[in-house]
């Protein structure tokens, strides 16, 4: 995949799939790279960023008997920030689909 | 590449990073790994997915760099200290943060600490106190401070020696402002936290919402209209006068009277020492005391208190020397 697309529809993605569920990375990154080539490291700094922005906050889940893990979960602002890019995602992959036709 | 060798390597490229941030990433790193070999995964599909340790390492710095930086920038403007020795100070809302002053008039010096910003004007005649007092007369345009206050500096002190202070339409959460000689003025703001104090000027409140206020000062007058859920004033030697709806106050002063127009939701303390007590309200409970004043309450009187409306509102009112007056 061109990495240049990749680099721009990685927000859009990364916030659509915490806005179905609050995820622990594991499982974020496994969901996300199974449809798209990208490192666990890439996807772990967006998420910090989110964090730092206040788009994404994180909390402990007790791992049963294990360590804790780290769920993400989107905040109000992520959630309003997510539904913005998301049309402006859908409408940009409309316009484009529609001049390949 | 194994684990062990991934996570040294991590260790050792974020270890010049903030302490709880390099734990965190380690941290974080552990579980992910502890997941996939969970999972059935072998340690080198796991660092594989992960990508290149050092290009991993890179992207960290960047985004510590990222917000630590818009973390000082925040932070810079959160806290203002503003000192003046002779001058008005005159304080509004805007979209950034500004302080105009005639550089003729005044030398500024700034400092800018980790969470905070003083700034210091000093005039520039030579004479100190009251120099700068006749200069203030003299010459009215050139003392006049104007500070531009956006919404995201929520903690201001303000002081000058000589002159008024005078704030509008400001919202806020923590809020000084003192003055030794001059008055102070608060107009149209809504602020959660707001002290204010002065030894010889009025301090004049209107139109707005506090949610604790604590005022006081020495030889002025206090007027307050407004609504507010704390409030204490004092004065030395002047009136005090209050007109609004609150849940608890105290007014106090030795010298001056004191009129009260409102509700009191919970309780309120009314004390002079030598002047009179003059307040309109519905509803209260009132215990009144004065030793060589009268006490005329429009209330019915029952077990050592006044009731008056439905009796919400415990009120204590007291004048040494005063009369002490309520009606509906």
């Amino acid at each position: 995949m061109n990495p240049q697309w990749k680099k721009g529809v990685l927000d859009v993605v990364v916030l659509a799939q915490l806005a179905k569920k609050d995820q622990y990375g594991y499982e974020l990154c496994e969901h996300i790279q199974t449809q798209m080539d990208v490192t666990t490291a890439s996807l772990y700094v967006l998420l910090k960023r989110f964090v730092n922005d206040g788009l994404v906050t994180t909390y402990l889940v007790d791992g049963g008997g294990g360590p804790a893990r780290k769920y993400y979960s989107l905040t109000v602002e992520g959630k309003k920030r997510c539904a913005e890019i998301m049309e402006q995602w859908l409408q940009f992959v409309s316009g484009v689909n529609a001049l390949l036709k | 590449m194994k684990r062990d060798q991934f996570m040294t390597e991590l260790a050792m490229g974020v270890a010049d990073l903030p302490q709880d941030v390099a734990r965190d990433i380690l941290t974080d790193m552990d579980e992910y790994f502890n997941d996939g070999l969970n999972q059935g995964k072998s340690e080198e599909a796991i660092c594989d997915q992960l990508g290149d340790v050092d290009d991993f390492i890179a992207l960290l710095h960047e985004t510590e760099q990222r917000r630590s930086s818009s973390k000082e920038l925040s932070l810079h403007t959160t806290w203002v200290h503003l000192s003046v020795d002779a001058g008005d100070i005159h304080v509004h809302s805007a979209d950034h943060f500004e302080i105009k002053y005639d550089p003729n008039a005044y030398d500024m010096t700034k400092n800018e600490r980790d969470d905070a910003m003083d700034i210091v004007l000093e005039s520039k005649t030579k004479i100190r106190g009251m120099g700068g007092l006749i200069n203030s007369f003299l010459n009215p345009a050139s003392t006049r401070i104007d500070v531009l206050l956006p919404e995201d500096v929520d903690q201001m002190d303000i002081h000058s020696d000589y002159g008024d202070i005078e704030i509008e339409s400001v919202h806020g959460s923590t809020i000084s402002l003192s003055s030794n000689k001059g008055d102070i003025d608060i107009k149209r703001c809504e602020i959660i936290d707001l002290h204010v104090c002065t030894s010889l000027g009025d301090i004049d409140i209107k139109a707005g919402s506090i949610q604790r206020l604590d005022l006081s000062t020495n030889a002025g007058d206090i007027d307050i209209e407004g609504n507010g859920s704390t409030i204490s004033a004092i004065s030395n030697l002047g009136d005090i006068d209050y007109e609004g709806m609150v849940e608890t106050i105290d007014l106090k002063t030795s010298k001056g009277d004191i009129d009260f127009s409102g509700k009191i939701n919970q309780r309120g303390h009314i004390q002079t020492q030598m002047g009179d007590i003059d307040m309109h309200i519905n509803d209260a409970t009132i215990k009144a005391s004065t030793k060589l004043g009268d006490i005329d309450i429009d209330g019915y009187f029952e077990n050592g208190v006044y009731i008056l409306g439905d009796g919400s509102g415990d009120v204590t009112v007291s004048s040494a020397l005063g009369d002490v007056t309520v009606s509906k």
